[in-house]
């Protein structure tokens, strides 16, 4: 797979890793790096920020979950990474710079929000594929298996010989553990589950670097959730590629995750791996998602979930939107939007914290800080 | 608590089923042998040379619902667990079974015995934003019922009444929520309202559909605990019947696992969750998300294989032997009967049988084949006992 075609980062926006966000060294590679980016709908006055300032990075070969409730923004930064916005949505800052590089080689960042038409054909499917919640619809109801398969690699692949394409179908279809005999069915005679399989299949055909999962078994059974699951972790393993999982269930997040992002209001909150976050959430909202999921083994206890309703975009308070339901706000919480914060992790460094609780000079440090940070 | 698997004998010429007056120690809610089969729309020519075909939607179910405890129904979708609330509730005629209520058998469908018996059990419905009308105020809602089962005579009492009502959910200050339309409300306060009209009409039944699954996440506890605090309070008999095991958990003393249709495992919440006898719980349970498990002892690998089955044709004997790891001929044969796990559990499993457990998995499922690797099946020894000492036998790659 090349790059051509991508123009470089360079003549784009400067390519300089962001100081919270890559902190550690050691770590691998950010694959996407989004910086600042900012989403609104509608214009003016009346304009709903979805998604505000996020900084995240996608490591090469990560799960990296992205949790949060409805109205979060979580979707929307998905549309967001993919170019997939439609309007009233529409960028207003921010960059989401893309390395695509492969067998060692470097290439400098592209920044994915300026690609033109033709670049951005290349970047989805082949760089970029993506996952939808509705995938159970989202297939043709009149084309077959095979056809809606090979559909990307006959676009994407134009001198592929057909008799190859199929042979590709096959390999997808089994990669995902569907039986072959299964490529001249239609999607009606497929169960849910077999659907989301496909789903996942096709956006494997062309081995992208990333995939970006929205809800991707929100609407399946548990049984099969956990049957989709560890096909995709272990397709991750096999294939190498990195994905970004949405998902309201922190819980299941925790479950198969390296790394989780929770966001509040448009914002990342927070950000840690798995480990990191089940045992020392530091934002008061990410303790109070955990504490808003029964778990099934340990002592049985009585949880809170968190007090009040979520915010309503068109009208937020004023500095850090999670104050009205924080048992732990402060003045300054409701005047200004906390900075971020860097907290010690034994083994990596990526938890990062945005709350005034961890802010330098303020009243509560419960955590040790980073040197660096 | 009496034993609720112990059958209660039914009087056949009356309504009342016992010779004795209903106490409060009994069940105030019976289900017995209740079964839905819905006809198959079918054109093709078979329906006209064969007998009719049906969905067997709900197969055999029989519980007993006590006044001040919750009892949750668990399984996945198509597992007959919604119909079964559908028809205590009596919005679907069930095809056979009894329900009786406080020891009067429920069987007449005159509108005026249904009408009583509805106030006495109420549904709680899934989606709050479908079940409140969007062009009436929060006090049309609720003074609806309160009109309609004749428990108020003056506009002024009803209105009392209706801000006891939001008080009692927690919707707090109650006169400003109350002149709300549906629209202007959160989906937690939707549900609330949904609850306090429940509540209007007094019931000693709760039926509770998937409560908070179309909820914000953190929002639903809330809700379950408000249910659980009224079922206290109020003594209330709650039914909560839901996909989610853990939060059944969290919120039940009694659990019934359905797969296809039919109950496959009755017991205590915590005994059912934490050491599950039938291997359709065991897989439910190593299927579900639990970060407690996998961050404290590593990533478990379920391996869950099959999907489910048709209720239109239904496997024979165990409708779960496609899928179990542990099938055996007697599975594929006959329907398992209850079997005692203990004092307090029963579960539908041959391998429980004790000396009618046989060894070895089975030979012909293509689709297991690949489960055996992952999966030990049980030897020669294995009783009911030692597989309970191994409560996720299907959770055995860890890494």
């Amino acid at each position: 797979m090349t790059s051509g075609g991508l123009p470089a980062a360079s003549t784009l926006a400067v390519a300089e890793p962001h100081h919270l966000a890559t902190a550690d060294h050691g770590a691998p590679e950010p694959l996407l790096e989004i910086r600042g980016l900012s989403v609104d709908y509608g214009d003016g006055q009346g304009a709903v920020h979805a998604v505000d300032r996020v900084d995240l990075v996608i490591r090469r070969g990560e799960a990296l979950g992205l949790a949060g409730e409805s109205g979060s923004g979580k979707s929307t930064l998905a549309h967001a990474i993919t170019r997939l916005l439609r309007p009233p949505a529409h960028v207003t800052g921010g960059e989401v710079l893309f390395y695509p590089r492969r067998s060692g080689e470097v290439v400098d960042a592209v920044d994915v929000l300026q690609l033109t038409k033709a670049q951005l054909r290349r970047y989805r499917w082949e760089h970029v594929a993506v996952v939808f919640q509705s995938a159970m619809n989202a297939l043709n109801p009149v084309v077959d298996i095979r056809s809606q398969l090979t559909d990307a690699l006959r676009a994407h692949r134009p001198d592929m010989k057909k008799a190859d394409r199929y042979a590709k179908a096959e390999e997808l279809l089994d990669l995902v553990g569907v039986s072959v005999d299964r490529l001249r069915s239609y999607p009606h005679q497929l169960s849910g589950g077999m659907r989301q399989r496909v789903m996942i299949a096709m956006a494997l055909a062309l081995e992208p670097d990333l995939i970006v999962m929205d809800e991707p078994t929100t609407a399946l059974d548990v049984v099969t959730q956990r049957q989709i699951l560890e096909k995709i972790e272990d397709l991750r393993r096999e294939l190498s590629f990195a994905y970004l999982f949405i998902t309201h269930d922190l819980s299941l997040l925790l479950d198969i995750a390296n790394a989780v992002a929770i966001m509040y209001a448009g914002r990342v909150v927070e950000i840690g791996s798995s480990q990191r976050l089940y045992e020392h959430a530091a934002h008061p909202y990410s303790q109070g998602l955990l504490q808003s999921f029964p778990p099934l083994s340990g002592p049985r206890r009585t949880l809170s979930g968190i007090p009040g309703f979520p915010p309503d975009l068109r009208a937020l308070p004023s500095g850090c939107p999670f104050n009205p339901r924080c048992a732990h706000a402060m003045d300054i919480c409701r005047v200004e939007y906390p900075p971020s914060t860097l907290l010690v992790e034994p083994g990596s460094t990526r938890h990062v914290v945005t709350c005034w609780r961890y802010a330098s000079g303020h009243s509560e440090p419960p955590l040790v800080k980073a040197d660096d940070g | 608590m009496a034993d609720p698997t112990a059958p209660i004998r039914l009087d056949p010429t009356g309504t009342s089923v016992s010779q004795r007056e209903w106490q409060r120690t009994d069940p105030i809610l019976h289900v017995e042998s209740l079964r839905k089969y819905y006809p198959v729309q079918d054109q093709s020519i078979r329906s006209v040379v064969s007998r009719r075909r049906v969905v067997r939607a709900v197969d055999d179910v029989s519980f007993d619902l006590y006044a001040g405890a919750s009892l949750a129904l668990v399984g996945e979708s198509g597992s007959g667990k919604s119909t079964v609330g559908r028809a205590v509730a009596r919005l679907e005629r069930p095809t056979s079974g009894e329900i009786v209520f406080k020891g009067t058998r429920a069987g007449s469908w005159r509108r005026s015995v249904l009408r009583r018996y509805r106030s006495d059990v109420q549904l709680i419905f899934q989606d709050p934003y479908a079940s409140l009308n969007p062009v009436h105020t929060v006090a049309y809602h609720l003074e609806r019922p309160l009109r309609i089962h004749h428990l108020v005579s003056s506009r002024k009492e009803a209105r009392a009444q209706v801000l006891s009502l939001l008080e009692q959910v927690h919707l707090t200050p109650a006169d400003q929520v109350i002149d709300k339309l549906p629209h202007e409300l959160s989906g937690g306060q939707r549900q609330r309202v949904a609850i306090a009209r429940t509540l209007a009409v007094q019931p000693s039944v709760l039926i509770a559909d998937e409560p908070v699954s179309m909820l914000d996440v953190s929002v639903r506890l809330s809700v379950l605990n408000l249910l659980s605090d009224l079922v206290r309070k109020k003594e209330l008999a709650l039914l909560y019947v839901t996909h989610d095991i853990a939060s059944a958990r969290y919120f039940t003393e009694r659990m019934l696992v359905m797969y296809a249709g039919e109950i496959v495992e009755s017991g205590p919440a915590e005994a059912v969750t934490q050491q599950p006898a039938h291997p359709y719980t065991q897989l439910l349970v190593a299927a579900a998300p639990d970060p407690e498990q996998s961050l404290r002892s590593g990533r478990r690998t379920v391996r869950a294989t099959g999907e489910n089955p048709s209720l239109i044709n239904p496997p024979s004997g165990c409708r779960f032997h496609p899928r179990c790891p542990h099938a055996m001929d007697v599975c594929r044969r006959e329907r398992p009967p209850k079997f005692a796990v203990d004092e307090t559990r029963w579960s539908a499993c041959w391998l429980l049988s004790g000396s009618e457990a046989k060894a070895g998995a089975s030979p012909n499922a293509a689709v297991r084949s690949q489960s055996a690797s992952s999966v030990t099946p049980p030897s020669a020894l294995a009783t009911a006992q030692e597989r309970l000492e191994e409560p996720t036998s299907w959770s055995v790659a860890h890494d």
